[in-house]
């Protein structure tokens, strides 16, 4: 300093400067001062700004930074499998590929874009301008072109990723439902992002997604690594796995017939079934028709859907997007949860549970159906025109007498039938685990005059969803506990663990145990000779009730036929609801259609569940004599056995003792039946199978008989009333044996 | 034993015979910057170094070799009296723009013709040019008479004409071929440089200000006529809305030095050195300092630019003629110039225009004619 402050003080001081020229550089010198001031200045500036930047801005800067410095990688989670009770996978993930680029870094050698482009576009089946489109965004650092590639595709990609800079693979996973539109309303399905969308995999998404991880670390502008150790996990923790109350066999089952039924019936707006441990409220199966297929659930699966949306595409986009979408939501729609409607007289079985429990009626009691009862000036109809005359409470409700109903409906009347309608809970969603559940519009009991009540007392004037109407009948044949119905049963870690389990939940005592009882045998009663008769199955014990509900509007005349079913009877343990919506099949009482359908699913059902069979006396007798084996006897032995036994013997053949014998020993006919038995080693003589459908039961035996073949009636034995066969085992036009029984079932039809 | 040892290692490094007598005060300054400018200049260029040559080393060898050419350089021009370039400034000026105007018939690299040869071995006459322009205006200047005060007008454009034109006309081909080029920042920095150099020079207020204006007008017209101008200028304004492209390396450049913070995150810990700065041994370095060493670390720069400044001031002060007195305070004037220009652009002050910062960024030709400049000041301070 000393230096500077001398010439300052030369300069500004005014010491004696001798010449010109000095003076001169005197006046340089002041402003070689001036510049040095600015430079001053400028360097203030500049120091300044720099600690503005860096101090005061900076703070925010440092944390752009980090974040554009460090790598995000998601570590996916895996998704919970759903299970089947019996542990068989219903969804499953399992692991795919992204495929991903970076444009930038594969644009950095001229020429590469195209020639990645191009492996990328062969390998998986892209066009190549598309592929090529993505690929060279030269300013993009990431572009997706093709998400959840399957495993061939991915195992072709690894094996060329040398030739691939700039493309990653990402792992991701992928959904597979392996049964395809098995339980589709259900199980449901997920979207892009693996979030489930409907059914379990929408209630349970929390579950089954688990919670996926991260891990952080520092990377340089190009997404390598840096030499500074800087990286955290934050563990993944996998998804949950689900296990459903469905049973896959029942669920199967239950499906198989539910479809038949909708074919055979010409069911126009869908179809839906239960079925329901009425002591856990456990549910076994629960099918809407028609279906998807859950590994395409985006595709309409009806074909004249898609032939009026296709039609509607080509005049108007807008309306064909809007359409699709009412399409999507129809078909994804769970029937069985979502879907209300009058259950008809299935709802009988309420009207007596109430008015047993509250003694207003006696199974001895007596009501008089004239066709037509008149309440309040307004006459209502009986389903049979002409009426049912004179019958005990008990037949009344075998032969589903509206005007019967009518009468005790009066006696429960509006308040009774409105708070037991809460205890069965009718009035608000059951609260099954399922997504969404509707909740039934029932009268309030101030707006109920005589006329909702005689029609309540039937089923009709008020809705109800499937799920409703089964868990409140299962409260009726459970010894009256309700129990709230559920469909998943536990919930599983990764390594297989019981996380949680869903045991069954007790609601309520809603009517009491003899109650119970007394419905357990009247409604059995409806089965094996009532309304419900076409649902009998021989050696089972089953109860229900039919219904036949009018829709609304009731002038189109559209009709659902339903029915409710438990069995054993006497110690019930399955509750199964049916429900045909718009049979146009020409048969629409729930009796005619929904009977049989109940019957096949209990005949399939009740055996696998290890129900055993148990025969009445009169069943005995009418499942007929086990037919003598003859086999290894000489003629007359075989004649004589056969003749003891019962059955004519036809003798084929010059042999001394019989070879083979048609049929075998093992089946139980009716007395009467042939018997062919072959004495020569020689293929028994095959006859075509005559057509017996719709033939009375007597007609069926007479052209069986004459074509060569032996009858045996199954299902209901009851041959009273109009009944028709209509099925038939082996089927009509089949070749068979000789001497072969035919099994054939009875329809009674004009059963509400 | 020991004192016989330290006598030897006193005898062991001496300076050459031609510092005797320099101001060492700017000698220690400049070996600070020097040493601290490699360190920095490895530190920064390591990454990019090894992922565009494969050797972390690739650009401070180059630097190192590139200091003792400019080391070399130094000690000639120390030992010459930087009186004789006064016979030679008209020369030299003409050999300058006869080889910066020659570049413009070399082939392109990224985009501008700045270069006379290949390669690393290229250098650029447009830092001879500022050299070159500094010894004639002190020249010119120191012996300048100027007219009396004009009366009117036409007396004012006639003395104007008579006094000054020469100098703007020669300024003006200058800038020309440099916008040629085209080399905006030197354009700037030699523009600023005649500007101080006119003010110590005594030139009269009215022909700097009338000069000046023309000057800004025809430079504003020129600028706006380039289409990437306003984008520049946007990009300046608001450069995180441009920060995939024009405002990228400000931006970049923003993170390392809020990075930093007070004390840095240490040398040789840059993050943002990792290929987001592009070229971080070259105009960026200073931010690379910043997020490495903090705020102190760009304080200490600063400061040891303050201490050559100062020292090159005092020199300048203490000249005993007008011509040395103008010569050291032009040199002066560039290292501020760049300096200022340099962090101005860094921390986001003055729009991006790519100045290096001497003494720290890559680059011979800067480099060595820096230090060359510096031994004209030494040798000045010699004499006073």
């Amino acid at each position: 300093m000393p230096e500077i402050s001398g010439i300052v003080a030369e300069i500004c001081g005014g010491v004696a400067v001798e010449n010109g020229n000095k003076s001169g550089l005197r006046k340089v010198r002041k402003r070689i001062l001036g510049a040095a001031c600015l430079f001053l200045a400028m360097l203030v500036l500049i120091t300044g700004n720099t600690a503005k930047v860096q101090l005061i801005d900076g703070v925010k800067y440092k944390q752009w930074a980090i974040a554009q410095q460090t790598r995000d990688k998601i570590i996916n989670s895996k998704r919970g499998t759903i299970y089947d009770r019996n542990m068989k996978p219903l969804a499953v993930s399992a692991t795919v590929y992204t495929v991903v680029v970076s444009p930038s870094e594969i644009c950095k050698v001229s020429g590469r874009a195209e020639k990645v482009s191009k492996l990328l576009a062969d390998t998986l089946k892209l066009e190549y301008e598309e592929v090529y489109k993505k690929v060279s965004k030269t300013s993009s650092d990431y572009e997706e072109i093709k998400a959840k590639i399957e495993k061939d595709e991915s195992d072709a990609l690894f094996a060329i990723m040398k030739d691939l800079p700039g493309v990653t693979l990402l792992e991701d996973s992928k959904r597979y439902y392996p049964f395809n539109n098995f339980a589709s309303h259900v199980i449901g399905f997920t979207g892009k992002d693996n979030q489930g969308l409907s059914g379990i995999e929408y209630m349970y998404d929390e579950f089954l997604t688990g919670k996926s991880g991260r891990v952080v670390s520092a990377a340089d502008s190009v997404g390598g690594d840096m030499p500074y150790k800087y990286e955290k996990y934050y563990n993944s923790e996998d998804g949950l796995s689900v296990v459903l109350t469905i049973d896959e066999v029942i669920q199967h089952f239950v499906e198989k017939h539910l479809e038949t039924a909708v074919i055979e019936n010409d069911v126009k707006n869908g179809a839906a079934a239960i079925v329901m441990d009425v002591k856990t409220g456990e549910i076994l199966a629960m099918a809407t028709k028609p279906d998807f297929d859950l590994n395409q659930p985006f595709e309409i699966t009806d074909a004249a859907t898609v032939e009026v949306l296709e039609e509607i595409k080509k005049t108007d986009e807008e309306e064909y997007v809007k359409q699709l979408g009412i399409a999507r939501n129809k078909m994804w729609k769970n029937k069985a949860v979502s879907d209300t409607y009058e259950p008809g007289s299935t709802f009988k079985i309420i009207t007596s549970a109430i008015a047993l429990e509250e003694n207003l009626v006696n199974v001895t009691d007596s009501f008089y159906c004239s066709g037509v009862k008149n309440v309040s000036g307004s006459n209502i109809h009986c389903w049979k025109s002409g009426g049912h005359g004179m019958q005990s409470f008990s037949q009344a409700i075998q032969n589903s007498c509206n005007p019967a109903f009518m009468d005790i409906g009066a006696r429960v009347g509006a308040t009774r039938f409105s708070s037991y309608t809460s205890g069965f809970g009718l009035r608000s969603k059951t609260g099954i685990d399922l997504p969404g559940e509707e909740s039934g519009v029932f009268f309030q009991p101030n707006v109920m005059g005589p006329v909702e009540v005689a029609t309540t007392s039937f089923g009709q004037g008020f809705q109800v969803t499937p799920i409703q109407l089964i868990s409140a009948v299962s409260a009726v044949v459970n010894d009256g506990k309700y129990m709230k119905p559920h469909v998943v049963k536990s919930l599983l870690d990764s390594d297989g663990n019981i996380v949680e389990e869903f045991e069954g939940e007790f609601v309520k005592q809603v009517v009491s145990k003899e109650t119970s009882e007394i419905l357990q045998t009247l409604l059995e009663d409806v089965v094996s000779v009532g309304s419900g008769k076409n649902a009998y199955v021989e050696g089972y014990r089953i109860g229900g009730k039919t219904g036949t509900s009018e829709k609304q509007p009731r002038s189109e005349g559209k009709k659902i036929a339903s029915m409710v079913g438990f069995a054993p009877a006497n110690d019930p343990q399955i509750a199964v609801l049916v429900l045909l919506d718009e049979p146009e099949g020409g048969q629409y009482f729930g009796g005619v259609i929904a009977g049989p359908l109940m019957g096949s699913i209990m005949e399939d059902i009740l055996p696998y569940l290890g129900v055993s069979k148990t025969f009445t006396s009169e069943e005995s007798e009418q499942a007929g004599v086990s037919i003598p084996e003859i086999v290894g006897l000489t003629r007359g032995e075989a004649l004589a056995k056969a003749g003891e036994a019962g059955f004519t013997l036809n003798l084929i053949g010059d042999g001394e003792t019989v070879v083979s014998q048609i049929p075998k020993s093992s089946a139980r006919l009716k007395k009467g039946a042939s018997i062919y038995a072959y004495t020569t080693e020689q293929e028994p003589e095959m006859l075509t199978v005559p057509d017996v459908s719709n033939m009375s039961l007597l007609g069926a035996n007479t052209a069986l008989i004459n074509s060569g073949f032996n009858m045996k009636l199954t299902g209901t034995q009851e041959v009273d009333g109009e009944a028709v066969i209509f099925q038939q085992d082996p089927a009509a036009g089949t070749k068979a044996a000789k001497g072969t029984v035919v099994y054939v079932k009875l329809r009674h039809l004009g059963l509400e | 034993m020991k004192e016989k040892d330290r006598k030897k290692r006193k005898k062991g490094f001496k300076l050459p015979s031609v510092y005797k007598g320099c101001d060492s005060g700017l000698l220690m300054v400049l070996t600070v910057l020097l040493t601290y400018g490699i360190i920095m200049c490895f530190s920064a260029s390591a990454p990019s170094a090894q992922s565009q040559m494969g050797d972390a080393y690739y650009f401070v060898k180059r630097q190192i070799g590139w200091v003792f050419i400019g080391l070399i350089a130094m000690t000639v021009t120390a030992s010459i009296d930087a009186k004789i370039y006064r016979k030679y400034s008209k020369v030299l000026i003409a050999v300058s723009i006869a080889l910066t105007a020659l570049t413009l018939a070399m082939p392109a690299v990224k985009g501008a013709k700045r270069w006379l040869g290949v390669g690393s071995l290229g250098i650029q006459p447009s830092e001879m040019i500022k050299i070159a322009l500094i010894i004639f205006l002190a020249d010119r200047l120191s012996k300048q008479q100027w007219s009396p005060r004009a009366n009117n007008l036409t007396e004012f454009a006639v003395n104007y004409v008579k006094d000054f034109g020469k100098y703007v006309l020669l300024l003006g081909i200058i800038c020309v071929i440099l916008l040629l080029q085209p080399h905006l920042s030197c354009t700037v920095l030699i523009c600023a440089v005649a500007g101080f150099l006119f003010l110590v020079g005594g030139v009269k207020w009215s022909y700097l200000i009338s000069t000046a204006s023309a000057a800004v007008a025809a430079l504003a017209t020129f600028a706006l006529s380039k289409g990437y101008t306003m984008e520049r200028l946007q990009s300046y304004l608001d450069p995180f809305k441009y920060a995939k492209d024009e405002g990228y390396q400000v931006v970049q450049s923003f993170y390392a030095i809020g990075s930093g913070g007070l004390f840095g995150l240490g040398l040789g810990q840059s993050r943002q050195k990792f290929l987001y700065i592009p070229e971080p041994q070259n105009d960026f370095i200073f931010s690379i300092i910043c997020e490495e060493l903090g705020f102190f670390g760009a304080l200490s720069v600063i400061l040891l630019f303050g201490i050559l400044i100062y020292r090159g001031v005092v020199i300048a002060l203490n000249c005993k003629d007008t011509y040395s007195a103008m010569v050291v305070i032009g040199i002066i004037t560039l290292i501020t110039v760049q300096v200022v220009l340099n962090i101005g652009v860094v921390t986001g002050l003055i729009p991006n225009t790519g100045v290096s910062l001497p003494f720290f960024s890559y680059g011979g030709s800067s480099l060595v004619f820096m230090l060359a400049s510096m031994g004209i000041i030494l040798n000045i301070s010699k004499n006073n």
